[in-house]
């Protein structure tokens, strides 16, 4: 019974986010504020060791074992709104390098729509991913979630090599080939 | 004193730095405060005497700012327990009674200026709440042993 509303929850969130990004493709204006800053990179991947200590059970366990209610509920608010800080800038730097693989892919001339297809597939995926990041902090609470953070770190590293692999993408004012 | 600006020779102020002013000080949460307390909160750049004699003030203010990234990076990602161990170490070591520090970070979070300009919000981000969580743990220790 769980897992039938879990399924069912997962592709409501995916049809939510199919209408949300078709939504932004029409939009320019919204696309405008999700540009990349100058000067920030394009890949979103974090470092094993800070994924593991922000997001491991090493910590949670010494605090629990320390027997004090209020502090673990500190340490879980405080980890919960890491995670999720954490989360909206991955999120808003793959929305930028869409924005901006959009962007080149509208002005080119030699457009392969196999690879915008594998671009928006991965995109989804990272997208549905992060939903469900938002739903296990919320459910599970922030500890334990390693393989999740890996899963959406990767992807949106696969995204960042796909995106800028199949078009130019404009950085800091130049033409970077990422 | 100015000279040119090159890697090898801020290496070995970094190294002069470790061997002669990091080293006496015993544990990373002391030298964390030390490397904080040489950056000018108005300008951001490091001072050190001694360092700038030697070297130049340049090169200076490039080892301290090293010196910090590394000792802050090492702190931040070490696990909660080990931080909270350090932390006691420095507030025990500050010469006030160790309860009233604890009160007075409590309030005032004077760690906050401790990040240096280089950390990325992440890693600033897990150092400001792992010193938070570690600060009640820290306490109630102080107070058992009371």
């Amino acid at each position: 019974m769980s897992e039938v509303v879990l399924l069912t929850g997962l592709g409501l969130v995916l049809l939510v986010l199919m209408a949300v990004l078709r939504y932004r493709f029409k939009s320019s204006g919204a696309a405008q504020e999700s540009m990349p800053k100058p000067g920030v990179p394009l890949s979103v991947e974090i470092p094993q060791e800070l994924v593991e200590r922000l997001f491991g059970s090493d910590d949670w366990n010494f605090v629990r074992a320390q027997g004090s209610e209020q502090l673990s509920r500190l340490f879980l608010r405080e980890r919960r709104e890491l995670a999720l800080s954490w989360m909206r800038g991955v999120r808003e730097r793959a929305s930028g390098l869409m924005h901006s693989h959009r962007m080149a892919a509208r002005a080119s001339s030699d457009l392969k729509p196999l690879d915008e297809m594998r671009i928006t597939v991965y995109y989804l995926l990272f997208e549905l991913l992060c939903q469900s990041l938002v739903l296990a902090v919320w459910l599970r609470g922030p500890v334990a979630l390693t393989g999740l953070i890996e899963r959406i770190d990767g992807l949106s590293g696969q995204l960042a090599r796909v995106a800028g692999r199949a078009e130019p993408v404009v950085v800091d004012g130049g033409l970077n080939q990422t | 004193m100015r000279g040119r600006l090159t890697h090898a020779d801020v290496d070995r102020a970094l190294q002069d730095l470790k061997r002669r002013t990091l080293a006496p000080i015993e544990y990373s949460f002391g030298r964390l405060i030390y490397l904080a307390s040489t950056r000018d909160y108005n300008t951001g750049i490091y001072y050190h005497d001694g360092l700038a004699f030697q070297f130049s003030e340049e090169i200076a203010c490039q080892a301290l700012s090293e010196a910090h990234e590394e000792v802050f990076f090492d702190l931040a990602l070490r696990p909660l327990e080990e931080l909270a161990q350090q932390i006691q170490l420095y507030i025990e070591s500050v010469g006030t009674e160790p309860i009233n520090v604890v009160r007075s970070w409590e309030r005032l979070q004077p760690y906050r200026v401790v990040i240096p300009a280089e950390a990325d919000a992440l890693t600033a981000g897990l150092f400001l709440a792992n010193v938070k969580i570690a600060l009640p743990i820290v306490e109630s220790r102080l107070r058992a042993v009371r």
